[in-house]
């Protein structure tokens, strides 16, 4: 797994050539960190050619580890200006390590109008080829389009109209490996905004004729782990398998970490609750035919994911995650599964970030533009992204552009990307992730539901919260989260699967090195990039006022945290 | 001498804290609640957002608003016959003292048979724990949220008393110093002293034990820095959040030393004149603390250090009585408290109240007190405006 695929979208070439030895141990995020230091200006225009796009995969990709595949989109953010790394599940990381490709680095800005698509064929022979035939679809018909043209067991990570037109709250979406839909998204930070500026309009992978093998240190240590892991992921399987991430709402709604009415702070109410939690969703499953348990990315064992379809049972969305009901429900008052699900299939078609659309949506609602809990209305307004009205295009670039346009006080975003469903003065870890960590407010980067931890000194909160960051950093270059979260009951396993994927020694103390390393050089990053502890700081009303559910205020300075991270 | 530490009343104390009422009677396993404040709290809308957060998580709401004044043991039966016909299997006080001692006493009621009577003051028969209990002062002063007794009015007598015992203190109390804000200067002046009178007995008290000194002397030390304050800007958070602090530490207090002779002329004066509590309790406080000194030297000085005064130096046991009467006319005048005279009692009634304060917690006084030496205290403090 040692190839890097290299594309200049200015001169047309497609080159391979050996990751470097550094490289070889470093994944997904702390890959993108890596190139991103080595080979990108900090100060550069996100949408100009200085900027790359890189996508990459996990340490060990091509190993037989579940959820080792999954894709890492980065570069420096057009939504936030700082460093980026926005992963998602779906096929084509497995399909990218089946070529022995670890990485692509995507440069330059071509010298005219012309789009291409980047097309890894069985041989595993790399060309950009027109993408005249493709432009102005959204993602659904894309993929089918694309699907048509190179088959069905394509992987495609591609962008809708939102990519094309520039949305800086873009994402790319990825082909599911259970239903091949484009409805897994690397959402976050506007990556697809940066896969749109060097024009390319899909990455196609196409199945590898022969997959490429993993060289194995020791296969039967490997094997000895991976086995712990998936029977631990398998015996006492978590409601993230049984039901989906949307289960994670009955957990962390009653501790009111779950956003109401644009971060007001209040606990959702029970009777809305019902109508949007696990159970509420398995309903709607079993009455339209849908599905769950399903992988996204071949060989996954937590299999989170899932169809829900329409009243007439008809496919209407997957990946269908606790988040977007968070945002583009609880936030904006919206109790109904449908709508939200509608919402999300509106999104991923377009190709912009959930999380980022439904904090835009509780904006506008606060703003009076349209009232708390209008179903017709949010979807209304997605509508107008799609359709590039000139609210539609303001929208797309995200919620702190649409605050300041209706000049709303209450904009919940930190380093210009909207916080991500769950409230920080409730959860208190999560309020230094959402500071400090480089990507901007983001609960990937470091979230625990820790309810009173308003009530824990200072210092305990600090170093809970850089200890998140760091585990997830290190978790962001191999995995993902949910299977990880399994290896952390046995601290064996980490260490097992890298000696025997690799060799050497490894302890659990030389693994989070690779966590603290990711996150030095983003940190590094941003910093030349013109970032200071000014920007590690929330929207103030989460310091001025008390959550209305439980009091709690967040009152960690940035200068206590920037100490924190020393 | 051996003591009791009676006064671990668990505590979620800070700003906006009520607001987590809600989460805490979940936590504590209730699915029915009975809320208990006066007509006051309930148009202030105090209680609708705790309210709103219990039933956001699926807790059902009943409600008593008809607490009294001095309430009277009649209203913590009706107060109890909600809660018993709704199966509440919680209840939680929004208020003052009032409010707090009606549902502690109606608390009982729901798991024991009536009458309220047979349970009334010390040494009455046992009774068996209320439902989970949940206070929330919404002044600061009485203590009530930390004590293991109420102070209610029997209906026929006009007596004040109360039934006391561990089984009745809260299972929780969250003290919220934002919900006194709204507190108007005469109610923070009186409830801040009530505070300041269960600290000072508690310190000179025949029972002080050296627990109750500590939390005593803690007491009186921020209401004497942050009552006036309280009292001229009611908006003050930091002086707001000391005297709730005061406050419930006073009660910490005196839940195990207990009163003495301010609260014996104040349980007679808000009888006989339904005087405020902590107004009553106080009028003669600085006498008081003066005729106690000798039969509590070390309490004395303990009350004399808290109130920042310099009681060292070889002073008398006299002396130092003097200088904390004259600190606390002081402080009364400052805070713009009502003496007896303000109140339009003449002096010829004072030896009526004086006869009525020989019986409740006087026998807590360091020094045997006769009739004559009340007398004594309430001409003295009759009139010192």
């Amino acid at each position: 797994m040692s190839k890097v695929l290299r594309v200049n979208v200015k001169t047309g070439a497609t080159t391979f050539e050996e990751a470097k030895e550094e490289y070889k141990l470093l994944g997904n995020r702390g890959l993108i960190a890596r190139v991103m230091t080595d080979e990108v200006n900090p100060k550069c225009d996100p949408l100009g050619k200085e900027n790359k796009f890189i996508l990459a995969t996990g340490i060990l990709s091509g190993t037989t580890l579940p959820t080792a595949h999954r894709l890492s989109a980065g570069g420096k953010s057009p939504l936030t200006g700082g460093i980026k790394e926005s992963n998602v599940g779906g096929n084509v990381g497995y399909m990218l390590a089946g070529h022995g490709i670890k990485m692509v680095i995507i440069e330059d800005i071509p010298g005219d109008d012309s789009w291409k698509l980047l097309v890894v064929d069985k041989s595993g022979k790399a060309q950009l080829v027109p993408a005249d035939d493709y432009l102005g679809l959204n993602n659904y018909s894309l993929v089918e389009k694309l699907k048509a043209k190179y088959g069905n067991k394509i992987g495609v990570a591609s962008i809708g109209l939102a990519g094309e037109r520039g949305y800086r709250n873009c994402s790319i979406q990825v082909t599911d490996a259970s239903t091949g839909h484009p409805s897994r998204a690397a959402a976050r930070g506007g990556m697809g905004a940066l896969m749109g500026a060097k024009k390319i309009k899909a990455v196609v992978i196409d199945e590898p004729a022969t997959r490429a093998s993993f060289n194995y240190a020791d296969k039967k240590k490997f094997d000895a782990a991976r086995k712990s892991l998936v029977e631990g992921l398998t015996a006492r399987p978590s409601a993230t398998t049984t039901v989906g991430t949307i289960s994670v709402i009955d957990m962390v709604s009653p501790m009111a970490l779950t956003p109401v009415r644009n971060y007001s702070g209040e606990i959702i109410d029970i009777k809305s609750l019902n109508k949007i939690n696990g159970a509420a969703f398995l309903k709607k499953l079993e009455k339209n035919g849908g599905k769950n348990q399903l992988p996204c990315q071949p060989g996954c064992v937590v299999r989170c994911s899932n169809i829900y379809n329409d009243s007439k049972g008809e496919y209407l969305t997957g990946g269908f995650e606790y988040e977007t009901v968070a945002m583009c429900g609880t936030n904006c008052m919206i109790d109904d599964l449908d709508t939200i699900a509608k919402i999300d299939r509106m999104c991923d078609d377009l190709g912009v970030d959930t999380i980022e659309t439904g904090a835009t949506i509780g904006v506008c609602m606060e703003a009076g533009k349209i009232p708390w809990g209008d179903k017709k209305g949010a979807i209304k307004l997605v509508q107008e992204m799609i359709d590039g009205t000139e609210f539609g295009k303001l929208m797309g670039q995200g919620t702190e552009a649409v605050g300041k346009a209706l000049g709303v006080k209450r904009v919940p975003t930190v380093k210009g990307q909207s916080l991500s469903g769950y409230d920080p003065r409730n959860t208190q870890i999560v309020s230094i992730t959402y500071s400090t960590s480089p990507m901007g407010a983001d609960h990937t980067a470091g979230v625990m539901m820790m309810p009173n931890s308003d009530l824990m000194p200072k210092q305990f909160r600090l170093s809970m919260g850089v200890n998140m960051q760091t585990n997830m950093a290190t978790c962001d270059n191999l995995m993902c989260m949910y299977a990880y979260m399994g290896a952390m009951f046995n601290p064996t396993i980490m260490p097992d699967l890298m000696a025997g994927a690799f060799g050497g020694e490894w302890d659990a103390a030389k693994i989070s090195q690779i966590g603290t390393d990711t996150l030095k050089l983003e940190r590094a990053f941003n910093k030349a990039a013109g970032f200071t502890i000014d920007d590690d700081v929330l929207p103030e009303f989460f310091y001025n006022e008390p959550a209305l559910s439980t009091g709690a205020i967040c009152d960690l300075t940035k200068e206590e945290m920037a100490e924190a991270f020393k | 001498m051996p003591y009791n530490i009676n006064h671990m009343t668990p505590v979620l104390f800070g700003p906006n804290m009520s607001m987590r009422a809600g989460m805490r009677l979940k936590e504590m396993g209730c699915k029915k609640v009975l809320y208990v404040f006066d007509q006051g709290i309930k148009n202030a809308g105090i209680p609708d957002r705790i309210m709103k957060n219990a039933e956001a998580l699926g807790i059902k709401s009943y409600v008593y608003d008809q607490v009294k004044a001095d309430p009277p043991d009649y209203t913590c039966e009706e107060c109890a016959e909600v809660g018993i016909k709704a199966k509440v299997d919680g209840v939680v006080a929004i208020g003052g003292g009032s409010s707090m001692d009606t549902a502690k006493v109606a608390n009982i009621l729901l798991t024991n048979p009536p009458p309220l009577s047979q349970y009334m003051g010390f040494g009455g028969p046992p009774f068996k724990p209320g439902k989970t209990l949940v206070l929330i002062p919404t002044t600061s002063g009485t203590g009530s949220e930390v004590t293991n007794m109420a102070v209610i009015t029997d209906s026929k007598t006009g007596n004040k008393g109360g039934p006391a015992n561990n089984t009745l203190r809260a299972t929780l109390s969250i003290v919220d110093p934002v919900l006194t804000v709204g507190m108007p200067p005469s109610i923070t002046a009186d409830t801040g002293m009530d505070a300041y009178c269960h600290a000072a007995e508690a310190l000179t008290s025949g029972q002080a034990n050296p627990m109750s000194d500590i939390v005593g002397a803690r007491a009186i030390n921020l209401v004497c820095k942050s009552l006036p304050v309280a009292v001229k800007d009611g908006s003050n958070l930091e002086a707001r959040t000391d005297m709730s602090f005061a406050a419930m530490c006073a009660g910490y207090a005196f839940n195990d030393a207990i009163t003495h002779l301010g609260h014996s002329i104040g349980h007679t004066l808000g009888a006989m004149y339904h005087i405020a509590h902590g107004n009553a309790c106080a009028v003669a406080i600085g006498e008081i603390m003066e005729y106690v000194a000798p039969g509590a030297p070390d309490g004395i000085r303990r009350v004399g250090a808290a109130m920042g005064l310099d009681v060292n130096h070889g002073l008398s046991t006299q002396k130092v009585g003097e200088m904390v009467r004259d600190a606390v006319r002081k402080l009364n005048k400052d805070i713009g408290l009502k003496t007896l005279k303000d109140h339009g009692i003449k002096r010829s009634e004072l030896n009526a109240i004086a006869e009525r304060s020989m019986s409740g917690p006087i026998m807590f006084s360091p020094r045997k007190t006769s009739k004559e030496d009340l007398l004594e205290l309430l001409e003295k403090s009759y009139d010192l405006s």
